[in-house]
């Protein structure tokens, strides 16, 4: 810890001095008797202050919580020294964490004795936090002299964030050849009918369509369409992000990426997530819970990088985008690398949709007159982006983030059907 | 002789009100320096009594000091939210008691100086060199940084054990192919 | 002599005062302080416009350069949801659904304007256009 005289020692001595001079020169001794106890006072603590030996340790009551909830942090403070310790405390934490109470705390503690403080720490946002290490200011009993300096240590807090539960996911136009939720175009082995043909060799007895082979008079079979799973990427896009004081676009876009992730998890589908922005990240395709933890701890890193570095879809290594995988782009379209990435990866044949986050809620037009119609421009120029995307063949579901995601996923479905029809997506 | 008593009464009251006036702002302000000030101003106020003086110096010099340790204390507490249990008694017994020696000390010197001789050089030459030895030690004292033994670690922070149930639910029925 | 020693003498009880006083270490900073919530981030997507905007408002260069394919741009995509082509046009046409101002600027084949220290296109003349192109 490091020692500091306290900024009254400077004043109290000014003004002693002041007396005592005044009373020289002028030969006054009352200015001297007044100055008196304010030297004294100084002398006195300067002489009996004592570096103090406090230690500190913190426990959290859990590790994990949703955003939104609150952990209880316990601060125990201990003086191994002689004399008294007036301790002001501040826990540290991340900037998202929001630890109440919000300022410091002033305790004092005896000689030998022990102290426990208790502190909540609210998740404002999803994140990986941390909460520690104590900043303490220690004062002798006379507030002369001061020590700071940091004690115990820094302890993790993950909040994970809140998902909402998707009904309606994006259909995927590829499947994969295993078993999933997914009704696949191809024939074979599975509840959904799709045809009914003829019979031929190495067709199965419990195939055989009586109904059809009575009215015909010959052998009939059903065709199924089998259920297959898929592979989908979510493509976080951390260019850049709309933030205004409460959130930004960044909080939304990872809370839609877990609710997805899980959604498609859930539905046996593989998933794979990159983070593509100033840095890049990714996670290979894989099934089941372990997966949904990988990415969930992935999505809890997601920051915005700040980077002027061009980035094309050959910095993804080709093991993460399968070639007939969904692409879900989560993406406020503010970055122009984005929308090239997402122009570039539609002309390779790849299935991809955008879930746009808005970035309105988070900013309000400027006051001037000017500034306001760049924010009515600003509009339109986002509807052409849109327009512009979806004459690519790439369906994009707008979402607003305090609206449910399924209906907006639904109006993408509605699109992707009938793209297929008009541009043979 | 009416009239000095009225105008001096009158400046009493201004300086004082100006020292309030310095005060608040160094609460505002968070700053030690107008609130010395202010102890400056209210005690070259008692040169403006003809009487007693001497007398009510030891007194008057220790309320200076309790006006500046409440001040101070305001100012250093002005961010705190939360004030554990005997900090403020611990901390004004502390600064009570101080204030009560040092009128003590200030009542002695009080004494020492009413059996003194008229002003001479050679009092002079012991007022000034009594200055020169008391701020020259506190002078010291206050850029001492002397090498303490570091305190104790203390134990470890601890994380918890990891029995709550995460907030990351199981998938249903999961199968893996 | 005497009053000159006794002014020495105050004078040096005075130094030494000053130099006590000067010589004090700093004191320590007023306050523990924890970091605060990261700052707004305006995107810079939406600040290039509101730059846009503002000089094209100085030059009839920077509003040809810049302003007017973005708003053809704007103007093409919405028209083409009519199932309209601004590239296939008639000025008659233009000029009835867009208005005068605004066709004079998206209109294909729009040359440099010759007079490049000409005002450009204000924020009250650009309003009017956006809300044309609202309405369409």
């Amino acid at each position: 810890m490091t020692g500091s005289l306290s900024p009254r020692v400077a004043g109290l001595l000014a003004v002693a001095g002041a007396g005592a001079v005044a009373a020289l020169a002028s030969g006054r001794p009352e200015l001297a008797v007044l100055a008196a106890p304010l030297l004294l006072f100084a002398g006195v603590g300067l002489a009996l202050a004592q570096r103090p030996r406090v230690s500190a340790s913190i426990e959290l009551d859990r590790d994990r919580l949703l955003e939104g909830e609150r952990a209880r942090a316990t601060v125990t403070l201990a003086n191994h020294g002689a004399s008294r310790a007036e301790v002001e405390l501040l826990l540290a934490g991340s900037a998202l964490l929001a630890l109440e109470p919000p300022g410091p705390v002033l305790v004092g503690v005896a000689p030998g004795a022990t102290t426990t403080l208790e502190l909540t720490a609210l998740a404002r946002r999803w994140g990986a936090h941390s909460v520690g290490p104590a900043l303490v200011r220690v004062r002798d009993p006379l507030g002369i002299r001061a020590w700071s300096g940091q004690l115990g240590g820094r302890l993790a807090l993950r909040a994970f964030p809140r998902e909402q539960r998707l009904r309606e996911l994006v259909a995927p136009l590829a499947t994969q050849p295993f078993l999933g939720s997914h009704v696949a175009r191809v024939r074979g082995e599975g509840i959904e009918f799709a045809d009914v043909r003829p019979f031929a060799p190495g067709d199965r007895a419990r195939q055989v369509n009586w109904r059809a082979t009575a009215r015909r008079g010959a052998l009939y079979v059903t065709e199924r369409h089998p259920e297959h799973a898929s592979d989908v990427v979510l493509l976080l896009d951390t260019f850049a992000e709309a933030r205004g004081g409460a959130g930004g676009t960044l909080d939304a876009a990872v809370r839609a990426a877990a609710a997805l992730a899980r959604a498609h998890l859930a539905r046996r589908d593989r998933v794979a997530l990159v983070d593509f922005g100033g840095t890049l990240h990714w996670l290979e395709p894989a099934f089941g819970t372990a997966q949904l933890y990988r990415i969930v701890d992935a999505l809890l890193a997601s920051e915005i990088a700040f980077s002027y570095a061009w980035r094309a879809v050959e910095s993804i290594p080709r093991r993460v985008l399968p070639p007939t995988g969904l692409i879900l782009a989560i993406t406020p379209l503010l970055d122009e690398r984005s929308l090239r990435l997402l122009a570039d990866l539609r002309r390779r044949g790849a299935d991809v949709t955008v879930i746009e986050v808005s970035p309105f809620a988070h900013t309000p037009p400027g006051r001037t007159e000017s500034d306001a119609v760049a924010h009515r421009l600003w509009r339109l120029q986002r509807e052409a982006i849109r327009a512009r995307l979806q004459s690519l063949g790439i369906g994009v579901a707008v979402w607003e983030e305090d609206a449910m995601l399924g209906p907006a996923l639904e109006g993408v479905n509605r699109f992707r059907r009938s793209a297929r029809r008009s541009l043979r997506v | 002789m009416a009239t000095d008593a009225h105008a001096a009464s009158a400046l009493a009251w201004a300086a004082t009100a100006l020292a309030v006036l310095l005060v608040a702002v160094g609460a505002l302000a968070r700053s030690a320096a107008p609130v010395h000030v202010a102890v400056a101003l209210l005690g070259a106020l008692l040169l403006l009594r003809h009487d007693l003086r001497l007398l009510l110096a030891p007194a008057y010099g220790g309320g200076l000091l309790v006006i500046e340790e409440l001040a101070t204390r305001s100012i250093e507490l002005a961010g705190v939210r939360m004030l554990g249990r005997g900090v403020m008694g611990a901390r004004a017994a502390a600064a009570g008691a101080t204030a009560a020696l040092g009128a003590c000390a200030g009542a002695l010197a009080a004494l020492a100086v009413t059996g003194a001789p008229e002003r001479s050089l050679a009092l002079t030459a012991v007022g000034a060199a009594a200055i020169v030895v008391a701020f020259g030690a506190i002078g010291r004292l206050g850029r001492r940084t002397r090498a303490e033994p570091p305190a104790p670690a203390g134990p470890p922070s601890v994380h918890p054990q990891r029995a709550a149930a995460l907030p990351v639910e199981e998938l249903p029925n999961e199968r893996v192919v | 002599m005497t009053l000159l020693a006794e002014i020495a003498l105050v004078a040096i009880a005075a130094l030494v005062v000053v130099a006590a006083v000067a010589r004090l270490p700093r004191g320590a900073p007023p306050g523990l302080r924890r970091r605060g919530l990261p700052p707004p981030a305006r995107p810079a997507q939406l600040e290039r416009l509101e730059r846009l905007v503002s000089v094209s408002g100085a030059s009839a260069l920077q509003a040809h350069a810049h302003l007017r394919p973005l708003l053809a741009e704007i103007a093409a995509r919405r028209l083409a949801a009519r199932g309209l082509a601004l590239g296939r046009m008639g000025d008659e046409a233009g000029r009835e659904l867009l208005g005068e101002r605004l066709w004079d600027l998206v209109r294909p084949g729009r040359p440099f304007p010759e007079d490049r220290t000409a005002p450009g296109v204000s924020a009250s003349e650009l309003a009017a256009m956006v809300r044309v192109l609202e309405s369409l």
